[in-house]
């Protein structure tokens, strides 16, 4: 009789917990079942009534009951639990192909961001940088670098002179006058100064900087752009060092297995001259539209020290010997990143600007 | 030294005829790609190889579509040449009676150079559309003599199809059937004997003067590529030939065998501007046109033929690189001619004027030629007009003569006058050539006068002329240019190049004779570079310095800077980079809303353009230029520049240079972020932002206390800007100022009606103060207290005024204050402001709350005191 209620009551609750559909019902459930005054609690009141014999096992089957019921219970719980889980992170979903959020985000200009390359490249080989003024006496820019007013190398550099006081209509500085003041038109103009500066002990720096021609500007020229010198004096100081360090500087800057070519050239202050040719990065020296079809670039200027320039840094020319170079930044900048007008640099538009972040 | 950025008028360039210059080289085997490689590679860069003589790219071939013959000898041809539209030509050729459609012609098109030939002489001429009483004619027919390619002008040259001829002069068609456009250089062989050539164009660095002569060019070349040459030429007297490679043995020339006439001899009042002048009377001249064969080489050169006298001139120079010019002697005014600076007022006009030109007063001083009272010639520039070579000509004068390189540089650039003789003379021409170039022009104008007489010959000669002995450390040699070189192959390269050598016994030294035509050699480093030019630079190894590195010397500035920057692209701001030189009126514009100061500058003399003309005292005009360049298509502007300003009131690296100052300025414009789909209308950058990111670059280096002045100064807004300053010992020192742009400003760079914020920041002066170490403290080791005081006080006490007092009177246990909060309105009365100061207290032990009170009672009666503020409760 006992067991057939127990069973009533069994099949009556797990029906009731089935139908229990959230977490209220199912709290209501448990209420009404399994609390101190639910169902399955009168029932234990029952217990009194039974015989001696009958209250052990009647007194079993409820805990069986209970722990039936309570199983069941926990199971719903869980399942529910997960339910609401599952239902609430299918109402999170986000849609990732959405556009990210929009961020300010600074960059360095990209000239400078290639002369910091560049100035690294050279001084993981030893070098250190040195500053020397934009505006500069005709001395220091031209005569002390053997080009004495009215050498022909003079017509290749429309230079900007400065008037004496703040008149430009004032008589003209003549460029025979070692004081009149100049716009550096190189940074070569600096390396007097360095080795004036660190003279007589060995020098080996590079001078990077703004240089300044009185020309038009078009795609492929400016009033200033960006040089980095390179001079290095010693006692021990030969080209085939230069062609060397130019290599490697070569092999940092556009990868591993650069070629360069030294060729034949002219520039006052160095003797014996050449320019320094990069094999095309772009076509590997096959030749394309960019090498002109020869297969090189032309990458800078270069050569041993003028015995003249060496002696007016301060050295004996019996005794040092240096290398010097010239690198133009905007053309090295312009072949890494196939810009293709000069003119970008300057104007700032935040749309080019922005690209190099 | 770099001469990418710069167009390149340094070199002059010189064309060498292909064709020539074999006759003095032997080139067998050597492709024009090996020569002109070899060339480019020690410095003689060939600039162009192209054909020259008349097959000029608009020399195409045509096909004949239609012909219509309205009268008899004219001839209409409808002509596809390759363009979009059949050109329409007409011609009076007489072998164009039988012509056919299908027919292939050589046609001139536009803007093609052909020959037009006068007297038996060929003149360059530029083909256009021109218009006829018969109708515009787009185009000439041409025969072979009109291209330069032979001597037939019996008719157009007709290539394939009825009617053609055979080809003149040995032209063959090398590709039958070539299409209509194609250009007919493509098209025939070059024969021999045709004007017709490739033309090498080789830029002439200052120190390749010598390769501005074809018998310079051949000697480079032999030497070079070490092959055979030939340099001996035909002159008058000396055995009648000169070997232009020795030139020793005519320095004592004194023309001792020609009719001497001392009142021929020309005066010098300037040796320094030309010692060594050589003049002859010849008589018997015929003026007529040259030789075929020396037209052909003038106009391969790039030359026109004039006449011969001209051409024999012009020849010589070509050849030997000595400019010379040729008087007619009757109209020179007196003789001998002199060489003199010219007077003030002094006119001259050149033999290229046109014949009603006025003469033209001549700078003063300018190197001249004189002849009586008359200026005859700009010295080594230009002949002149009065007494210039014409048809009716029989007695010249012939000058040959050595300037200065210096003075004919200069007097082609005050005159404006450049010539193929001012080319050579300003770079230095071989004295050793001036009595040598009087012969070979005698010699060449022999050929077509029969009659040619010399009847005086006079020679100024300075100085004696002879080699330089100059000698050469072998060992010397091999650690300049690292590479092994053995004395023989030395000697050899440098014996080749006419420079020979020889040496000395112990084989450690070489002693060269310099001679005179190699003024570029001064010394031992000047005979590296041509060792190492003739041996090549591709013998040079690749490698790494021995010499041992030096301490490193970057100055801590340089990298201060770079850090600088580095923090305002932290702060999400973009670099820009803009020109030193600016204009007064633009940095004028910052001024606006102020009364304006005028500012010193330093001012261009020569400046290329209005906008640029003065270097810039601060970087905030093109900061603002660029705002406002940019805000058409970026709503938010945040940017920067770390730059050089310049400022004449100060004084530079030494005296006489101007003060140079680098500065890092900032902008900001516009929403703080880019508005987008997650934050559609983000809040416009106001100063606080500006504040902030100044803020972090002076934290970011660890610069020392700084404070924040209210400052009412251009180009702020007079109440949001203040100035950042240190004080030292020195006193006080000024790193930067910030603020909101003044609306006057803003509106003077078209931001009329913008928020603009700037910065302008001493980049060095605030590195100066960047601590070299920081103390960087643990988390604190014990419990910290935060007491919050709220006070009312004049609106005129700057919050950070209240944060000085506080953090006076709360030391040393107050570790930070900050105002949290600051609020206007009811209940606080009218002209004052409630503010919220937050202080955080610590020490190195556990802080008892009586501790934190009597701060709190200290710091509020300082407030009172200095500030007149009251406890809000």
């Amino acid at each position: 009789m006992a067991d057939a209620s127990l069973e009533i009551v069994r099949e009556s609750a797990s029906a009731g917990l089935a139908a229990a559909t959230d977490e209220a019902a199912l709290e209501r459930w448990h209420r009404q079942h399994l609390s101190a005054s639910g169902e399955v609690s009168l029932l234990r009141r029952g217990i009194g009534k039974l015989e001696l014999s009958e209250r052990k096992a009647y007194g079993a089957a409820i805990n069986a009951l209970v722990e039936v019921l309570t199983a069941q219970y926990d199971e719903k719980r869980a399942a529910l639990a997960q339910a609401a889980l599952q239902a609430r992170l299918a109402s999170e979903r986000v849609d990732l192909s959405l556009p990210p959020r929009a961020r300010r985000r600074g960059a360095l200009h990209p000239l400078r961001s290639t002369l910091r390359e560049i100035c690294q490249a050279f001084q993981s080989m030893g070098f250190s940088i040195y500053d020397s003024p934009h505006v500069e006496t005709d001395e220091f820019n031209f005569q002390l670098l053997n080009i004495p007013p009215h050498h022909p190398a003079r017509d290749m550099q429309d230079t900007f002179y400065l008037a004496p006081g703040d008149d430009p209509s004032a008589p003209m500085d003549g460029p025979t006058d070692a004081a009149a003041r100049v716009l550096r038109t190189h940074t070569s103009a600096g390396q007097i100064r360095a080795m004036r500066a660190m003279g007589p002990g060995p020098v080996r720096v590079i001078l990077p900087g703004l240089c300044y021609r009185n020309e038009d500007i078009t795609t492929r020229s400016e009033v200033q752009f960006h040089q980095i010198e390179g001079l290095m004096v010693g006692t021990d100081v030969r080209m085939s060092d230069l062609k060397g360090i130019l290599l490697q500087f070569a092999r940092q800057i556009f990868g591993g297995d650069q070629a360069v070519r030294l060729r034949g050239s002219y520039f006052p202050f160095t003797e014996p001259s050449v320019e320094v040719d990069l094999r095309c990065a772009l076509c590997g020296g096959a030749g394309c539209r960019v090498c002109k079809y020869t297969g090189w670039l032309e990458l800078l200027g270069a050569g041993l020290v003028h015995p003249v320039v060496l002696e007016n840094g301060g050295y004996d020319p019996a005794t040092h010997r240096g290398i010097a170079f010239g690198i133009g930044l905007p053309r090295l900048v312009m072949l890494r990143h196939g810009v293709d007008d000069i003119r970008h640099f300057f104007r700032n538009d935040l749309r080019f600007l922005q690209s190099f972040r | 030294m770099d001469r990418s950025a710069a167009p390149r008028t340094l070199e002059d360039a010189v064309r060498v005829s292909l064709s020539w210059l074999r006759e003095h080289v032997d080139l067998d085997g050597v492709s024009v790609e090996e020569l002109c490689e070899r060339l480019t590679t020690a410095g003689v860069e060939v600039d162009a190889v192209e054909p020259t003589g008349g097959l000029h790219p608009d020399v195409v071939v045509a096909v004949v579509r239609a012909v219509e013959r309205p009268e008899a000898g004219l001839t209409w041809l409808t002509l596809d040449a390759g363009g979009a539209a059949p050109l329409r030509v007409v011609s009076k050729a007489p072998n164009l009676g039988a012509v056919a459609p299908g027919a292939r012609l050589a046609l001139a098109r536009p803007g093609a150079v052909i020959f037009e030939w006068r007297d038996g002489l060929p003149k360059q001429k530029k083909v256009t559309a021109a218009k006829l009483k018969v109708g515009v004619s787009e185009g000439v027919g041409c025969s072979a003599l009109e291209l330069g390619i032979g001597a037939d002008h019996s008719g157009v040259l007709l290539l394939e199809g009825p009617g053609a001829p055979a080809l003149p002069d040995g032209l063959a068609l090398v590709q039958p059937g070539a299409p209509a456009g194609a250009p007919l250089a493509a098209a025939l062989s070059w024969p021999a004997g045709a004007l017709a050539d490739i033309g090498l164009t080789l830029a002439i660095l200052p120190n390749i003067a010598r390769c501005q002569s074809l018998l310079g060019v051949a000697r480079e070349v032999g030497a070079l590529l070490d092959r055979r040459v030939q340099l001996a030429v035909p002159v008058h007297g000396l055995g009648g030939s000169v070997d232009f490679g020795d030139l020793h043995g005519v320095l004592e020339d004194d023309l001792g065998d020609l009719p001497s006439d001392g009142g021929l001899r020309p005066r010098s009042a300037d040796p320094a501007l030309c010692d060594r002048f050589g003049a002859l009377r010849v008589e018997g001249v015929v003026v007529g046109p040259s030789p075929a064969w020396l037209q052909r080489r003038l106009v391969q050169s790039g030359l026109t033929a004039v006449n011969n006298v001209v051409d024999a001139t012009n020849y010589t120079m070509m050849e030997l690189g000595q400019p010379t010019h040729a008087y007619d002697l009757d109209q020179l005014p007196g003789l001998p001619l002199r060489v003199e600076r010219s007077a003030p007022g002094a006119r001259f006009k050149a033999l290229t004027a046109e014949d009603d030109a006025e003469a033209g007063i001549l700078a003063e001083g300018s190197p001249v030629i004189c002849s009586g009272d008359a200026v005859v010639a700009l010295a080594g520039v230009m002949g002149g007009y009065e007494a210039r070579v014409t048809a009716g000509t029989t007695t010249l004068l012939l000058e040959s003569a050595n300037f200065d390189f210096i003075s004919v540089r200069k007097s082609q650039q005050a005159s404006q006058t450049f010539s193929d003789s001012s080319a050579r003379f300003s770079r230095g021409v071989d004295p050793a050539l001036v009595t040598v170039a009087l012969r070979r022009i005698l010699h060449l104008l022999g050929e077509s006068c029969p009659g040619l007489r010399v009847s005086g010959a006079a020679l100024l000669s300075g100085a004696p002329l002879g080699s330089r002995a100059l000698s050469m450390d072998l060992a010397g040699l091999q650690r300049a240019l690292g590479v092994e070189a053995t004395a023989d192959e030395v000697k050899a390269a440098l014996d080749r190049a006419g420079l020979p050598a020889t040496v000395a016994a112990d084989g450690a030294t070489l002693q060269i004779a310099v001679p005179t035509g190699r003024q570029d050699i001064e010394r031992e480093a000047d005979l590296w570079e041509e060792v190492a030019r003739l041996l090549g630079y591709d013998r040079l190894p690749s490698t790494m310095p021995i010499e041992p590195i030096p301490s490193a010397t970057t100055d801590r500035r340089l990298l201060l800077r770079e850090a600088l920057v580095d923090l305002a692209v932290r702060e999400g701001l973009q670099e820009i980079q803009t020109y030193t030189l600016t204009s007064p009126e633009l940095e004028a514009k910052l001024q606006a809303g102020r009364p304006v100061n005028k500012l010193p500058y330093a001012v261009l003399q020569n400046a290329g353009s209005v906008e640029r003309r003065v270097l810039r005292r601060t970087l905030l005009g093109h900061l603002l230029d660029c705002a406002a360049y940019n805000q058409r298509h970026s709503p938010a502007v945040h940017i920067f520049e770390q730059g050089v300003v310049v400022l004449p009131e100060l004084e530079g690296v030494m005296p006489g240079l101007p003060g140079e100052r680098e500065r890092l300025s900032l902008l900001m414009m516009g929403p703080t972020t880019p508005a987008g789909l997650h934050n559609p209308s983000p809040p416009d950058a106001d100063v606080h932002d500006m504040a902030a990111v100044v803020a972090e670059l002076l934290a970011g280096l660890h610069v020392g206390p700084t404070r924040i002045v209210p400052a009412d100064l251009a180009p702020l807004h007079p109440g949001i800007g203040a100035k950042v300053v240190a004080d030292g010992p020195e006193g006080e020192v000024l790193l930067g100022l910030y603020g909101q742009v003044h609306p006057s400003v803003a509106a003077a760079f078209d931001l009329a009606g913008r928020t603009v914020l700037v910065a302008e920041l001493d980049a060095d002066a605030i590195g100066a103060r960047s601590a070299r170490f920081f103390f960087a403290p643990g988390p604190p080791r014990f419990p910290e207290i935060s007491i919050d005081i709220a006070v009312l006080v004049d609106e005129a006490v700057s919050a950070g005024a209240l944060c000085a007092t506080t953090a006076a009177a709360g030391a040393p246990l107050l570790r930070e204050v900050v105002v949290f909060d600051v609020y206007r309105g009811r209940p606080v009365p009218e002209g004052q402001v409630a503010m919220g100061l937050r202080l955080r207290l610590g020490a190195d032990r556990t802080l008892e709350m009586k501790e934190a009170e009597a701060l709190r009672d200290a710091v509020v009666a300082a407030l009172a005191s200095d500030h007149g503020a009251a406890l809000r409760v």
